[in-house]
């Protein structure tokens, strides 16, 4: 078929559309909605009893905020990632991919200063896998819904993105739920779910967000 | 970048989001020599240099909700042309795979019950899938774009690139027969 009967059938097929807002303020729209959901669903599951008083543990207010630099910095990716021309910044997977190093860090450090574990609980933290899914749920098809009405190309990517962006804000919540603060439950059953689900991103992204 | 030919190729990329066709036909002839050449100095490939140069006039028709006026056009522009060379030399090694696999099972076996099927399988998933629906299962061009959400024209320009694609595959078959 030749160039011009391909752009002869484009011309006829050219309704006026209604242009996409601006990457920033879709994120930003999606990242208050995801919030919204994680916090409720958090209240709804009951916070942990001591949630208060870790408002003076240095160890779990940084780790939150490396998770919030990682929801922030994922949410920004992936909606970036989603409009052509936009995906050329290296920023765009830098970012997250410091915020993941970073709560990363900020776990392994608080295992350095804890020392050897006294008693290991061995116990598994499945409650845990299925809070971060429940709570990181709503959000991520909310975010495939609206990512979907633009135009990804880095499919696999963006896929990352929303699922990194999705699930950490959900391991947020999971922490004010989750009593146990011990460094290797939290890599365990908080980290692992999120980096597994974050790659399910990545392979259900090349074929949610195909043309 | 010329300026003048950036704020050219934006004006038109504006008015044709607001339904001018005759802006947009302008742009779309515009852009196709400019595709022809990005694509050119990519790859020594001229015989996709018009494959991808139309794959890449369909996703920016697609995608040109997602344009933004107040931005530059050819770093949009050339965006998508990068992708869509990139998938293209994807599917061609995939394809070209499939058609030497499939010319080593004919060596050892004359019966080539399921060469249909292995030049269906090496199309893109699109072009397959509209093709099995007209042919396979029947359905009108209506239909099938009612199913797929495409458009009938994009119906009809995707079953017959897919329908080049077979003849080629087949008569470079019968000629090595």
């Amino acid at each position: 078929m030749k160039t011009e009967d391909v752009i002869r059938s484009l011309i006829t097929d050219a309704a006026p559309v209604r242009r996409l807002p601006a990457a920033g303020g879709r994120g930003a729209r999606w990242a208050a909605a995801a919030s919204a959901l994680v916090v409720a669903g958090a209240l709804a599951l009951g916070p942990r009893p001591d949630l208060a008083s870790k408002a003076g543990d240095a160890h779990f207010l940084t780790e939150a905020a490396a998770l919030l630099l990682l929801f922030a910095a994922a949410a920004r990716g992936a909606f970036q990632l989603s409009v052509p021309g936009e995906e050329r910044s290296p920023a765009t997977i830098a970012l997250p991919a410091a915020a993941l190093a970073l709560w990363l860090a900020a776990i392994l450090s608080h295992a350095w200063s804890a020392g050897p574990a006294a008693a290991f609980d061995p116990s598994p933290g499945y409650r845990c896998v299925w809070r971060v899914l429940l709570l990181g749920a709503s959000p991520a098809v909310i975010g495939v819904i609206l990512v979907r009405r633009a135009a990804p190309l880095k499919r696999g990517w963006t896929g990352t993105l929303l699922g990194l962006a999705a699930f950490s804000a959900a391991a947020l919540g999971t922490r004010a739920l989750c009593p146990i603060d011990r460094p290797e439950h939290v890599l365990l059953w908080h980290v692992v779910p999120v980096a597994l689900l974050a790659s399910l991103g990545a392979a259900l992204g090349s074929w949610v967000f195909d043309e | 970048m010329e300026p003048a030919l950036e704020r050219r190729l934006s004006e038109g990329m504006r008015h044709a989001q607001d339904g001018d066709r005759r802006a947009y036909g302008e742009l779309l002839r515009e852009l196709a020599p400019l595709l022809g050449g990005f694509v050119r100095a990519r790859t020594d490939r001229a015989d996709w240099v018009d494959d991808v140069v139309q794959e890449t006039l369909i996703s920016l028709h697609k995608s040109r909700h997602t344009y933004d006026p107040d931005r530059p056009f050819l770093p949009w522009l050339y965006s998508i042309a990068r992708h869509r060379l990139i998938d293209h030399a994807r599917n061609q090694r995939r394809r070209e795979e499939l058609e030497r696999m499939s010319r080593d099972e004919r060596h050892e076996s004359p019966v080539a019950a399921s060469e249909s099927l292995w030049a269906l399988e090496s199309l893109p998933a699109r072009q397959r899938d509209i093709i099995l629906l007209l042919k396979a299962d029947g359905y009108s061009v209506a239909e099938v774009a009612e199913r797929t959400g495409l458009s009938r024209s994009l119906v009809k320009v995707t079953a017959h690139r897919g329908y080049a694609k077979l003849r080629a595959m087949f008569l470079r078959g019968s000629h090595e027969d």
